[in-house]
C-alpha cells in the first residue's frame, strides 16, 4: 500500500481538498482526507526563494537543497563541527592504498517510506545516473565524478566506486547538498527527469529515506513535511516541517513577530537590525558566516583556454602590483559598516571561515589592510606617474581608467562602487561606474570584456569548487565564432596554482591536504587575483518561545538552520515555558472575525435588498 | 462579426511573435544564471546545459521550434521553475482570477453605485465627497496601500485581525475555503480600494450627460419619484460606457495585479512573473506576456461581440 500524497497543487485548492497526511504515519500509511488537527509541535519556517522544484536533479535555490535533505539520506553528512564527511548511509568507508578505490559500508536495515529495503542497488542505481555524460542528473551533481570509472554494488550492503586517479573531494559529494540516495523502484520508472515534480502532483508516491517525507506541496505558497518516526538515526521531536515562501521581506519579519511563522533562515541586514532595534524577547537572532564570499573582481588578462587574448580589459591589471594597490586602497570595514549595517565579516582570503576546515586567512603581515600610502607607493614603483587630471598614466601613456561593474540586482553593490570609486580615486585610478544586470555581466566577463566588477561566490564545502574556478581550463572557450564563458571570472592561469589544484585533488590524506589548499589559498591572495571585501553572514531570527534545542554548523556561531545535513530539524523540540500561560484561542478569535465580517455582509445585502424591494413597491403604487 | 475575430486572431499571432523577439534580443547566458556560480564548476556540465536550453542554435531554428510547440499547444520548458511553462502559468491562473476578479467585481459595483448617486445629484456634498476621495484612493500605489493595511490590520503591532500574507496557513483550523477568504480580505480590499474611482468617474459623467434629458422630463411628468427616475431610465443608458469599462478591465484581471501579490505573496500569475524576471527565465516570460495579451485581446473581443446585444444602437451602426 502506498502512501498517497494527493497533492492539491491545483491552485485554488477550494476545488481540491488539500492533502493530508495521516497523523499517526507509518510505513505505508494512507492519506486521510480531513482537515489536519493543528499540530503544536508543527515547526514552520519562512522562505525567501520558492522552492524551485522538489526534484532534486533540478532544483537550484537553498531551500530546494534543504528539502531534498529532508527527504532523501547521503552516503555521508557534514559534521555539526566543522562539516567534514561523517557516516550516514555510510557507517565507514574506506579508500585503497592507490586511492583509486572508495568502498563504503552501508547501515543495514534503514527502510524506504513505503517499507520497502533501501539496500546498495539503491545506492547505486542513484550514482550511475549521474555518471552518465550530459544528462540532467550529471549536469547537477557530476562535477565531483569526472574521472569516476565505475560504481558498483558487490553485496547488498557494499557499495564502491573506481576511479581513474586518486580524487580526494570525492568524499564532499557523497554529503548532503551532494549525490542523494533515491528508491531504485520509484526512478528507474520515470522516464524525463528533467521536467519531473516529485512532488506527487503525478499521484505517485514521493518515497525518501530521510527524517521526513513530503506530504504536501503548494508552489509558490508552502511545503509541508512530516516526520518519519522510523528513521534509522532517531525519530525527530517535531511531528511536522513547514516552509512557507514569503516574497516579501517585510511581511515574513511581521509574520514571525506575530507567531505565524517560527523562523526565518536568511534575513537582510536591515530586517536584521530592525529587529535588533526592537529587542523583542521571544525573539532570538543568530548571525553567523555564510556559504557567500563578495568579491571586487579583476580582469588579470581576459583570454581563451588556448591562451588566444579576448575582450578589452586594461592592460594594467595584468600587473599584480596594480592589483594589490587597489586592495590597499580600500577600507573594507567602512564597507561593511556603511553599506551593509556592519552585518558582514571583512575578508582577506578566499574561503569563507563557514568551511571551517578548509578556511585559511592569511598571516598579519600578508593582509593588505587599508593604507592608502601603500598603494600609491606601489603604483609609483610600477611606473604609474600621476597625470594632469589627477588619474595616472602608465608608461605605455593608457591612463589608469578602470570601468566598475555594479549589478542591478544587488543594490548594495551599487552603494559600494560609488565608495570604492572615491578610494581609488584618493591613489590616482579612475573607476566608470557602470550598473548591469547579472545577465549582462556574466555576457561581459565570458568575454573578457571588463576591468573589475562587484560579485559573489557560494563556496561548497569542500575547497575543489572553489580552487577549480582559477584554473586555466575554466576560461572561455571559443565555439566558431561565439565565446561561451567558463566559470573563471578573473581569467587567472598561473602554473604554480596549476600545480598546486592538482596535488591536492590527488592528496587523500586530510592534513596533507589543507597544507596544499593553504598554499594555492595563499597563492591567489598573493596575486591579488580577486580583492575580495567581505564574508557574508547568515542572519537568522526565531521564536525562542516556540522551539528549542537548534544545533549550529558548525559549533561556532553557525548557521542553525540550511545545514548540510538536517541536524536543527531533528534536534529541535517544541519549547514548553517554565509556567505554561494558556495558548491564546487564537483559531476560534478568527472565526469570530470571520463570523463577524459575514454578519456584516449579510446586513448591508439585506439592507440593500430591503431598499430596492422597498422602490419596485413604490413604483407598483 | 467574422471580421472582428479574425482581427483578433491576426493580433494574437503578432503578439505571438512580437514576444519572442521582444524577449530574445536581451543578452546573457541563462545556463550560468540557473547554475548558480560556484555550485556547478564543470565546464562540459554548463555546456550540456546550455545545449539542453536551446544556447548555440541558430535563431530561427529555435524560432521555428517555439512556433510548432505553439501550434501544439505547449510551451517550453521553464528555466526557473523546472516544469513546463503551461503547467506553471495554469497553477497559477485561478489565484489571480479569484483575487483581482473579486476586487474587479466589488469595485464595479460600489463604483457604479456611488458614480451614479453622486452624478444624480452633482455638485451636491454627495458628490464632492465621492469624486475627491475616489480620486485620492486612484492616485494611492496598490502595493503601497497593501502595505499600510498590512501594518494596520495584519501586524502584531497592529490590530492583528488578518495573516499578513500568503493565501492559505498550513497550521491553520479553519475550514480551507474560509482560510483563502480570510487571506483575501487585505488584498481585496487594496485593489478594490484603488479600482473604485474608474467606475465612480466614467459613472458619474454618464449620469451627468443624461440628467438633463428629454426623456426623463416625460418620466417624470409621468409622476415617477426620483430614483425610480434615476433607477429604470437614466440609469439603463448611462451603464454602456461603465460596461465597457468593465469589458475593457476584464482582460487585466490576470495582469492587473502583480504589485500586490508581491506584496502579499499571494501565488498568482503577478507573482510568477516576478519570478520569471528574476532570472530571466525567457520561456516562463514568454508564456506569461503571452496569457496576458491573450486575455486582453479575447476579452475585447468579446465586448465587440456582446455590445450590439446590449445596445441596440451599435448593431445600426
Amino acid at each position: 500500500m502506498a502512501l498517497v500524497a494527493a497533492v492539491a497543487l491545483t491552485a485554488l485548492g477550494g476545488v481540491a481538498t488539500p492533502a493530508v497526511a495521516d497523523a499517526t504515519p507509518s510505513p505505508g500509511a494512507t492519506v486521510s482526507a480531513s482537515a489536519p488537527a493543528h499540530a503544536k509541535d508543527a515547526f514552520v519556517m519562512g522562505i525567501k526563494a520558492d522552492i524551485d522544484s522538489l526534484n532534486p536533479y533540478v532544483g537550484l535555490l537553498v531551500p530546494a537543497f534543504d528539502a531534498y535533505a529532508l527527504m532523501y539520506d547521503y552516503l555521508t553528512d557534514g559534521s555539526p563541527q566543522d562539516m567534514t564527511p561523517v557516516p550516514s548511509l555510510a557507517e565507514k568507508w574506506e579508500t585503497s592504498a592507490d586511492g583509486l578505490t572508495w568502498t563504503f559500508h552501508l547501515r543495514k536495515g534503514v527502510k524506504w517510506s513505503d517499507g520497502k529495503d533501501l539496500t546498495s542497488a539503491d545506492v547505486k542505481f542513484s550514482y550511475e545516473r549521474v555518471l552518465v555524460p550530459d544528462s540532467t542528473e550529471n549536469g547537477q551533481y557530476g562535477s565531483s565524478f569526472s574521472n569516476v570509472t565505475k560504481v558498483e554494488a558487490p553485496d547488498a550492503d557494499t557499495f564502491v566506486i573506481h576511479t581513474s586517479e586518486p580524487n580526494a573531494s570525492l568524499l564532499a559529494a557523497t554529503m548532503a547538498g551532494g549525490v542523494p540516495v533515491v528508491p531504485k523502484h520509484i526512478w528507474e520508472n520515470i522516464k524525463d527527469v528533467g521536467s519531473y515534480a516529485n512532488d506527487g502532483s503525478d499521484g505517485k508516491p514521493v518515497v525518501g529515506s530521510g527524517p521526513f517525507q513530503l506530504v504536501e506541496a503548494k508552489k509558490g505558497q508552502y511545503y509541508r513535511f512530516k516526520a518519519n518516526p522510523g528513521y534509522w538515526n532517531g525519530a525527530p521531536h517535531i511531528s511536522e516541517l513547514t516552509m512557507v515562501f514569503f516574497q516579501n521581506e517585510e511581511t515574513m519579519v511581521q509574520a514571525l513577530e506575530k507567531g505565524e511563522i517560527d523562523f526565518i533562515s536568511a534575513l537582510t541586514a536591515k530586517a536584521f537590525n530592525a529587529l535588533k532595534t526592537k529587542s523583542d524577547p521571544t525573539i532570538t537572532l543568530n548571525q553567523g558566516p555564510s556559504q557567500y564570499v563578495y568579491e571586487l573582481g579583476l580582469n588579470t588578462g581576459a583570454a581563451t583556454v588556448d591562451n588566444t587574448p579576448i575582450g578589452d580589459g586594461h592592460p594594467a591589471l595584468k600587473d599584480v602590483k596594480v592589483r594589490q594597490a587597489i586592495e590597499y586602497a580600500i577600507d573594507k570595514q567602512t564597507l561593511v559598516d556603511k553599506t551593509l549595517l556592519g552585518a558582514a565579516k571583512v575578508a582577506y582570503g578566499e574561503n569563507s571561515p563557514l568551511n571551517s576546515a578548509w578556511y585559511w586567512d592569511p598571516p598579519a603581515a600578508m593582509k593588505r589592510t587599508f593604507a592608502p600610502d601603500k598603494a600609491r607607493q606601489l603604483l609609483d614603483e610600477a611606473g604609474y606617474k600621476a597625470g594632469a587630471d589627477g588619474v595616472r598614466v602608465g608608461p605605455d601613456g593608457k591612463a589608469l581608467t578602470f570601468r566598475l561593474f555594479a549589478r542591478s540586482e544587488a543594490t548594495e553593490s551599487q552603494d559600494q562602487a560609488r565608495y570604492i570609486q572615491e578610494w581609488l580615486k584618493e591613489i590616482g585610478i579612475k573607476a566608470d561606474v557602470q550598473v548591469v544586470s547579472n545577465d549582462a555581466l556574466t555576457d561581459l566577463i565570458g568575454k573578457g570584456k571588463y576591468d573589475m566588477f562587484l560579485w559573489d561566490w557560494w563556496w561548497g564545502p569542500d575547497p575543489e569548487g572553489l580552487l577549480s574556478v582559477f584554473t586555466c581550463s575554466q576560461r572561455s572557450t571559443k565555439d566558431g565564432d561565439a565565446i561561451s564563458g567558463g566559470w573563471s571570472d578573473s581569467f587567472y592561469c598561473n602554473p604554480e596554482f596549476e600545480n598546486l589544484y592538482k596535488q591536492h585533488v590527488a592528496e587523500m590524506d586530510p592534513a596533507k591536504r589543507k597544507v596544499i589548499v593553504d598554499k594555492a589559498l595563499e597563492n591567489l591572495y598573493v596575486n591579488a587575483v580577486y580583492a575580495t571585501l567581505y564574508y557574508d553572514q547568515t542572519l537568522q531570527a526565531y521564536r525562542n518561545d516556540r522551539f528549542t534545542g537548534f544545533v549550529p554548523q558548525p559549533a561556532s556561531g553557525g548557521s542553525m538552520v540550511a545545514q548540510i545535513g538536517t541536524w536543527s530539524y531533528r534536534a529541535i523540540k517544541p519549547y514548553t515555558a517554565p509556567a505554561a500561560a494558556p495558548e491564546d484561542s487564537g483559531g476560534s478569535r478568527t472565526v469570530l472575525i470571520i463570523a463577524g465580517a459575514v454578519v456584516l455582509l449579510l446586513a448591508v445585502g439585506g439592507a440593500v435588498f430591503a431598499m430596492r424591494r422597498r422602490s419596485t413597491a413604490d413604483d407598483r403604487e | 462579426m467574422a471580421g472582428k475575430v479574425v482581427g483578433a486572431a491576426v493580433l494574437l499571432l503578432f503578439v505571438t511573435i512580437f514576444n519572442y523577439f521582444l524577449f530574445r534580443v536581451m543578452p546573457g547566458d541563462p545556463a550560468k544564471t540557473f547554475a548558480p556560480r560556484g555550485r556547478n564548476d564543470d565546464p562540459a556540465a554548463l555546456q550540456a546545459m546550455r545545449e539542453r536550453m536551446g544556447q548555440g542554435k541558430p535563431w530561427w531554428e529555435k524560432f521555428l521550434l517555439y512556433l510548432d510547440n505553439l501550434a501544439h499547444g505547449e510551451l517550453e520548458h521553464s528555466y526557473s521553475q523546472h516544469q513546463p511553462v503551461v503547467d506553471a502559468i495554469a497553477e497559477r491562473f485561478w489565484p489571480t482570477v479569484l483575487l483581482s476578479g473579486t476586487a474587479l467585481v466589488l469595485a464595479a459595483v460600489i463604483g457604479m453605485w456611488l458614480g451614479a448617486r453622486a452624478g444624480w445629484r452633482h455638485g451636491s456634498r454627495f458628490d464632492r465627497a465621492t469624486s475627491a476621495t475616489s480620486l485620492t484612493w486612484y492616485s494611492v500605489p496598490e502595493w503601497w496601500l497593501g502595505l499600510i493595511l498590512i501594518i494596520v490590520f495584519a501586524s502584531k503591532s497592529g490590530l492583528g485581525l488578518f495573516p499578513v500574507s500568503g493565501m492559505s496557513d498550513p497550521r491553520s483550523d479553519l475550514p480551507y475555503w474560509l482560510d483563502v477568504a480570510h487571506h483575501m480580505v487585505l488584498p481585496v480590499t487594496a485593489l478594490t480600494v484603488v479600482y473604485i474611482a474608474q467606475y465612480t468617474l466614467v459613472m458619474r459623467s454618464s449620469i451627468i450627460d443624461e440628467r438633463y434629458a428629454d426623456y426623463l422630463a416625460a418620466a417624470r411628468a409621468k409622476g415617477l419619484r426620483d430614483d425610480q427616475v434615476r433607477n429604470r431610465h437614466a440609469l439603463r443608458n448611462a451603464l454602456l460606457p461603465s460596461l465597457t469599462q468593465l469589458f475593457l478591465s476584464l482582460g487585466f484581471v490576470v495582469s492587473g495585479a502583480i504589485t500586490i501579490e508581491t506584496v502579499f505573496s499571494w501565488p498568482g500569475l503577478g507573482l510568477l512573473s516576478e519570478q520569471a524576471l528574476s532570472g530571466p527565465d525567457y520561456p516562463l516570460l514568454e508564456g506569461v506576456f503571452l496569457v496576458f495579451s491573450a486575455a486582453v485581446i479575447v476579452m475585447n473581443l468579446i465586448a465587440d461581440l456582446i455590445y450590439p446585444l446590449i445596445d441596440p444602437r451599435v448593431r445600426a451602426a
